[in-house]
C-alpha cells in the first residue's frame, strides 16, 4: 500500500483528493473572477488574433502538428512507392490522389519529386521550427523568465499570421497545373527555374514564413534579454532559453540570405533574370533564351549559408527540453551547465562557417574544402561536449521513468547515431561516395526524427500538464514510447546500409534499376512497412492527446515538483493575464535538485531561502504561486 | 539505486548558482522610473545638449555632402578597376561611419548593441567571401562555359563545343 | 526576504482592465542592458537587413569579378540623378534626428513639421527612383537584358521597397502624433527614434549602393 501523499494547498495540508477538489474550486473562482473583472473580448481579438504568447503558442502547436502528420503522410507514399515500384495504391488513397498524380493507381515519377519536395520543406519549414520555436519557445520562454509575455505580443500574433497562410500557400500548389514544387527542398537551379509553377508558388511562401521567422526572433532575443525576472542572471536560466536564444540568433543572421535568394530565383522564374542560369543552357534540345551569365552555385551559398544553421535550429530546442526533462527526472542538477551554455553558443557560432561542407562534390577546389571539412569537424565538437552533458547528468541520479523521460532516454543514443554518421559526410574524401545517396538520408533523419521529434514528444508529454492543468496517459504515452522507438529505427537504420551500397536519393524506383542496388533492394520492403508500424505507433498517442485535454486527470500546479518558474510560480494552466499573480523573484539556479538539508527533493527558483514562507495572498482562491509541495506521512 | 546522500556538485563554482537571497544586481529603480537615467548624452533632454546635438548633426550633413561630391569626382578619373573600388569603398566606409556614428548614436551605444553589430559584420564578412571563391572556377566545372554578361542571343550549336578553358 | 517578493504584480492587473498587459522596459531602459525594448528589436532588425542586403552585394560580387565583361556603371545609368538621390536621402537622414529632437523638447508641431520633410524627401527619392527607371524601360533596358540590369534592377527595387515602408512608418507617426503625443510621449518619442534608426539604415545601404552601383 503506497505511502498517504499529502499535499500543501496554500498553508494547509490535505490529501489529494481534497487537493484535486480545492484545485478546481480555485479554477471555477478564477474563471468567475476573469469573467466578471476581465473585459469583453471579442472571440475574433482573443482566439484568431490573439496577442497573448500561450495562446499563440498552441496555435502554433496545433498548426504544426498538423503539418507534421501531413509530411508523415506524404513519406508513407513514398514509401510505399519505394517497396512495390509501379504497385497501384488502394482504391480509396488513388481516388484521393487523382488521376493527374497517380492514373490507374500507379504514382507518377513527376508526383513522386513533388512529394519529396514537399515532404523535406513542410517537415523542416512548417512543422519542426514551428513546433520547436513557435509552440514551445514561445509558450515557455516567458514564462520560465517570468515575463507577462514576450516583449512585442503584437509583432508575435503577425508571426503567426504570416506562417499559416504561408503554409496553406504552400500546400496549394498540389493544386495547380503542374502540381507542388518537384525540385527537392534544396530547390537548385537551373532545374528550379525551368520547373513548373508550384515552384513559384514555394518561393512566395518562403518570403512568407522567413518574414514570420525573423519577427519572431527579433522578439525572442529581445524577451530573453529585457524580460527577465529579478535574479534571474543569464547563468540561472534555463538551458532550454539559452537554446531558444541561440536558435534565435540563428534565424535572425542566417535566413535573410535564403529570403534574398528567393528573390533572385523569383525574379528567374518570372522576371527572365539570369542570376543563376548559366549560359550556353539547352532544354530539351533547344537553347534556353535567356541573357545567362549566371552561377548556379552561387544558389547553393545562399541557400546552405541558411539550411545549415537551420538545421542547428531544428536540434536546438530539441535539446533543451531534453535538459529539462533530464534534470526533472534524476532528480539532480545538470552536470556541466556552463559546458552546456558554452558548446551552444559555440555550436551556433560555428554553425556560420561550415555550410559548404553540402556542397564537397561541385569542385570548389581542395583548398576550400579543406577549410569546410575542418570547421565541420570542429563543430562535432559542441555536439559531443552537450550529449555527454546529458549523459554524465544520469549518473547518481533518481531516476523517474516517466514518459517524457523515456523519450529523453532514447534521445541520447539517437542523436548520437545521428550526429556520429555526419562525421564521414563531413570528410571531403568520404563525401564523395556518400554525398546524395541514402547514407545522407539516414544521417539528419536520425538526428531530426528519433531525435528532435522525440524531444518534442517529451516536451508534449512534459508541459502538456502546465498547458491543460491535465495530466496524459502514462499506459498510451508507454505503448506510444514504444511502437515509435522500434519502427523508427526499422525505416532509418537500413538506410546507411543502402547510402552504403551507393543508393542515391531521391530515386522515384528506390534504385530498382540499378545494379549496384540490388543486393540492397529488399531493405525498401523492411523499411516501409516500419513505416506503416509506425504511423500505427501514432494512434495512442493522438487519441491520448484529445482524450485528456477534455478528460485527462487533473493535477496541481506542479505536478512533476519542478523547480522552473513556469512551475513554480503560476497555476497549470497559468494565468491568462500576466502570467504571475505576483511577480516572481529568482533566487538561485534552475536545476537545484536534491538540495542537502531541504526537506524536499527540490527548490523551486522563485521559492526565498525560508523553507516554508507564508503564501502571498491574492484576491480570489487563487493557488498562491510557488507555494505547493508535497510531503509523504 | 537512488542515493539522496551523493553530494552533487551544484555549479562549477558559479556563486550565483547558490541560494543566496536576493540577487546582486543593479536594480536601482523599479520599472517606472519618472525619467530616464541612461548616462546617455544622445537622451539628455535639456535644450542646451539638444542644440549641441543639432549642431553635430549639420555639420555631419555637411560632410556627407562633401564626401558625396567627392565619390563622384573620383569616379570621373577613371581610375584603374581596383583602385576605383578600394577608393570607392573606402569613401562609402567614412560617410557609413558617419551617419552610424552621429545620426545612429553609436557612438554612445551600449555593448549589447555593439556586441549584436560585431556578430553581424563578422557573418557578412564570412558570407562575401563564400561565394565569392567560386568565382573564377565556373571554367573548370563546365569546360567550355562561356560567361558574356552582354550577350542575350542564345549561341549556336557549333560555339557550345568551342573555346575550352577560358581561363582565370 | 526580498521586498517585491509577496508584492501584488501591478501589471497583472493593469492588464485586467484591458486585454493588453503592460511590458516592461517598453519606454524605459533595462538598467543592465541600458536599452528599452524598441531599441534593440531595432538593432537586431538592422542586423538581419546588414545580412538581406549583404546576400545581394555577395551577389553582384560573384557575378561581376565572373564575367569578362561588365559594363561600368557611370556610362549606362545616370548618375547626376543618383547623386541627387543621394543628396535626397542624406537630407532625409538630418530632417528625421531634427524631428527627434523637438519631440525630445516637447514641440509637437516642429516635430511633425520635420517628419513631414522626411516624408516628403522620401517621396522625391521614388520620383527620380521612377524617372531612373522609366528612362531605361522605354529604351527596352529591363532586368532581363542582361546580369548588370538585373542585379540594378533587384538591388536599387528592394532598396525602394524599403524606402517605402518607411514612409509608411512615417505617415502613421504623422497621423498618430497629436493622440500619441498627449497619452503617451516617451513612448512615442521612443518609436521616432526607432523609425529613424531603420531611416538612417536605409540610407546607409545607399551610401554603398550608390558608389557600387553607379559610378564603378
Amino acid at each position: 500500500m503506497p505511502p498517504q501523499r499529502q499535499i500543501r494547498v496554500g498553508n494547509q495540508w490535505m490529501r489529494a483528493k481534497d487537493a484535486q477538489r480545492a484545485l478546481e474550486e480555485a479554477l471555477r473562482v478564477q474563471r468567475e473572477e476573469e469573467s466578471a473583472h476581465g473585459p469583453h473580448q471579442s472571440f475574433i481579438s482573443k482566439y484568431v488574433f490573439s496577442i497573448d504568447h500561450k495562446w499563440i503558442g498552441i496555435q502554433y502547436g496545433i498548426t504544426s502538428l498538423t503539418f507534421l502528420l501531413i509530411g508523415f503522410s506524404m513519406m508513407l507514399l513514398m514509401r510505399y512507392q519505394l517497396a512495390w515500384p509501379g504497385k497501384p495504391f488502394p482504391m480509396w488513397i488513388a481516388n484521393f490522389l487523382g488521376a493527374s498524380n497517380a492514373p490507374g493507381g500507379v504514382m507518377l515519377p513527376e508526383f513522386y519529386n513533388q512529394l519529396g519536395a514537399m515532404h523535406g520543406t513542410v517537415m523542416v519549414f512548417l512543422a519542426i521550427v514551428p513546433l520547436a520555436v513557435g509552440a514551445f519557445g514561445n509558450y515557455l520562454v516567458p514564462l520560465m523568465i517570468g515575463a507577462p509575455d514576450m516583449a512585442f505580443p503584437k509583432l508575435n500574433m503577425m508571426s503567426y499570421w504570416m506562417y499559416l497562410p504561408g503554409g496553406l500557400l504552400m500546400m496549394s500548389s498540389f493544386f495547380i497545373p503542374g502540381g507542388a514544387p518537384n525540385s527537392g527542398w534544396t530547390s537548385y537551379p537551373p532545374l528550379s527555374v525551368i520547373a513548373t509553377h508550384g515552384q513559384t508558388i514555394w518561393i512566395l511562401g518562403m518570403i512568407l514564413l522567413i518574414t514570420s521567422s525573423l519577427l519572431g526572433s527579433v522578439n525572442f532575443i529581445v524577451t530573453i534579454f529585457q524580460l527577465r525576472a529579478k535574479g534571474l542572471t543569464f547563468m540561472r536560466l534555463p538551458f532550454f532559453v539559452w537554446a531558444q536564444l541561440i536558435t534565435s540568433f540563428l534565424l535572425l543572421l542566417a535566413f535573410p540570405p535564403l529570403e534574398a535568394a528567393a528573390i533572385l530565383q523569383l525574379m528567374d522564374r518570372v522576371g527572365g533574370t539570369s542570376f543563376f542560369m548559366p549560359s550556353g543552357l539547352v532544354v530539351s534540345g533547344a537553347p534556353l533564351e535567356v541573357a545567362g551569365g549566371g552561377n548556379p552555385l552561387l544558389w547553393q551559398h545562399l541557400f546552405w549559408f541558411l539550411a545549415h544553421p537551420e538545421v542547428y535550429v531544428l536540434i536546438l530546442p530539441g535539446m533543451g527540453i531534453i535538459s529539462e526533462v533530464i534534470a526533472n527526472n534524476t532528480r539532480k542538477p545538470l552536470w556541466g551547465y556552463k559546458s552546456l551554455v558554452g558548446a551552444g553558443v559555440f555550436l551556433g557560432f560555428m554553425s556560420f562557417v561550415v555550410w559548404a561542407h553540402h556542397m564537397f562534390l561541385t569542385g570548389m577546389g581542395t583548398a576550400i574544402s579543406a577549410f569546410f571539412q575542418t570547421t565541420t569537424m570542429i563543430i562535432s565538437i559542441p555536439s559531443v561536449i552537450i550529449l555527454t552533458a546529458l549523459l554524465i547528468s544520469l549518473w547518481g541520479g533518481s531516476i523517474r521513468f516517466t514518459v517524457p523521460m523515456l523519450f529523453a532516454l532514447a534521445f541520447l543514443p539517437m542523436f548520437g547515431i545521428g550526429g556520429l554518421t555526419g562525421l564521414p559526410l563531413g570528410l571531403a574524401a568520404a563525401d564523395i561516395h556518400l554525398h546524395d545517396t541514402y547514407y545522407v538520408i539516414g544521417h539528419f533523419h536520425y538526428v531530426v526524427a528519433p531525435g528532435t521529434i522525440f524531444a518534442m514528444f517529451a516536451g508534449i508529454y512534459y508541459w502538456f500538464p502546465k498547458v491543460t492543468g491535465r495530466q496524459m496517459n502514462e499506459k498510451l504515452g508507454k505503448l506510444h514510447f514504444w511502437g515509435s522507438l522500434i519502427f523508427i529505427n526499422g525505416v532509418f537504420a537500413p538506410m546507411f546500409i543502402q547510402g552504403l551500397a551507393g543508393v542515391s536519393r531521391r530515386l522515384y524506383d528506390g534504385g530498382a534499376q540499378y545494379v549496384h542496388a540490388k543486393p540492397v533492394l529488399h531493405t525498401n520492403v523492411f523499411m516501409s512497412i516500419s513505416a506503416f508500424l509506425l504511423l500505427a505507433a501514432q494512434v495512442p498517442f493522438i487519441f491520448n492527446f484529445f482524450y485528456s485535454i477534455a478528460k485527462g486527470r487533473r493535477v496541481t500546479s506542479n505536478v512533476w515538483d519542478a523547480t522552473t518558474l513556469e512551475w513554480s510560480a503560476t497555476t497549470s494552466p497559468p494565468l491568462a493575464h500576466g502570467n504571475f499573480a505576483v511577480a516572481p523573484v529568482v533566487y538561485r539556479g534552475p536545476y537545484e535538485y536534491s538540495v542537502p538539508g531541504h526537506p524536499t527533493d527540490f527548490f523551486p527558483q522563485s521559492e526565498p531561502d525560508e523553507t516554508l514562507p507564508a503564501p502571498a495572498t491574492t484576491g480570489g482562491g487563487l493557488l498562491p504561486a510557488g507555494a505547493v509541495a508535497q510531503k509523504e506521512i | 539505486m537512488t542515493d539522496t546522500a551523493i553530494p552533487h556538485e551544484h555549479s562549477e563554482g558559479n556563486p550565483h548558482q547558490h541560494a543566496g537571497g536576493p540577487p546582486k544586481e543593479r536594480f536601482a529603480e523599479d520599472e517606472h522610473p519618472t525619467h530616464s537615467h541612461d548616462h546617455d548624452p544622445a537622451h539628455d533632454n535639456s535644450p542646451e545638449a539638444i542644440s549641441k546635438e543639432i549642431r553635430k548633426y549639420m555639420i555631419v550633413f555637411g560632410a556627407l555632402a562633401v564626401l558625396t561630391l567627392i565619390t563622384v569626382g573620383i569616379s570621373r578619373l577613371h581610375l584603374p578597376t581596383w583602385q576605383a573600388i578600394a577608393l570607392g569603398l573606402a569613401v562609402a566606409t567614412v560617410k557609413g561611419t558617419l551617419v552610424a556614428a552621429f545620426f545612429m548614436h553609436l557612438l554612445s551605444e551600449r555593448k549589447l548593441i555593439y556586441a549584436v553589430l560585431v556578430l553581424t559584420v563578422f557573418f557578412f564578412g564570412v558570407m562575401i567571401w563564400g561565394p565569392w571563391h567560386h568565382r573564377n572556377n565556373a571554367a573548370d566545372v563546365w569546360p567550355g562555359y562561356d560567361v558574356n554578361a552582354s550577350h542575350p542571343s542564345p549561341p549556336t550549336p557549333t560555339e557550345t563545343h568551342g573555346t575550352a578553358g577560358s581561363g582565370h | 526576504m526580498d521586498a517585491h517578493a509577496g508584492t501584488l504584480d501591478p501589471h497583472a492587473h493593469a492588464g485586467a482592465d484591458h486585454h493588453e498587459i503592460e511590458i516592461p522596459y517598453t519606454v524605459h531602459s533595462r538598467p543592465d542592458t541600458g536599452v528599452y525594448n524598441g531599441k534593440l528589436g531595432i538593432w537586431l532588425f538592422l542586423a538581419s537587413e546588414v545580412m538581406l542586403f549583404g546576400a545581394l552585394f555577395s551577389t553582384l560580387i560573384l557575378l561581376r569579378t565572373s564575367a569578362p565583361n561588365w559594363p561600368r556603371g557611370q556610362d549606362i545609368l545616370n548618375v547626376p540623378l543618383a547623386t541627387l538621390n543621394t543628396f535626397v536621402l542624406i537630407a532625409s537622414s538630418v530632417t528625421v534626428v531634427l524631428a527627434w529632437a523637438n519631440f525630445r523638447l516637447g514641440n509637437l508641431k516642429k516635430g511633425k513639421l520635420w517628419l513631414f520633410v522626411t516624408l516628403l524627401c522620401g517621396f522625391g527619392f521614388m520620383i527620380i527612383k521612377s524617372i531612373e527607371y522609366t528612362t531605361k524601360i522605354s529604351h527596352h533596358l529591363v532586368p532581363a537584358t542582361n546580369n548588370f540590369y538585373a542585379t540594378y534592377y533587384v538591388m536599387t527595387g528592394l532598396h525602394g521597397l524599403h524606402v517605402l515602408g518607411g514612409m509608411i512608418v512615417f505617415a502613421y507617426l504623422i497621423l498618430t502624433a497629436n493622440k500619441w503625443y498627449g497619452e503617451k510621449r516617451e513612448q512615442f518619442t521612443n518609436r521616432v527614434e526607432v523609425t529613424g534608426l531603420y531611416w538612417h539604415f536605409v540610407d546607409l545601404v545607399w551610401i554603398f549602393l550608390f558608389p557600387i552601383l553607379y559610378l564603378l
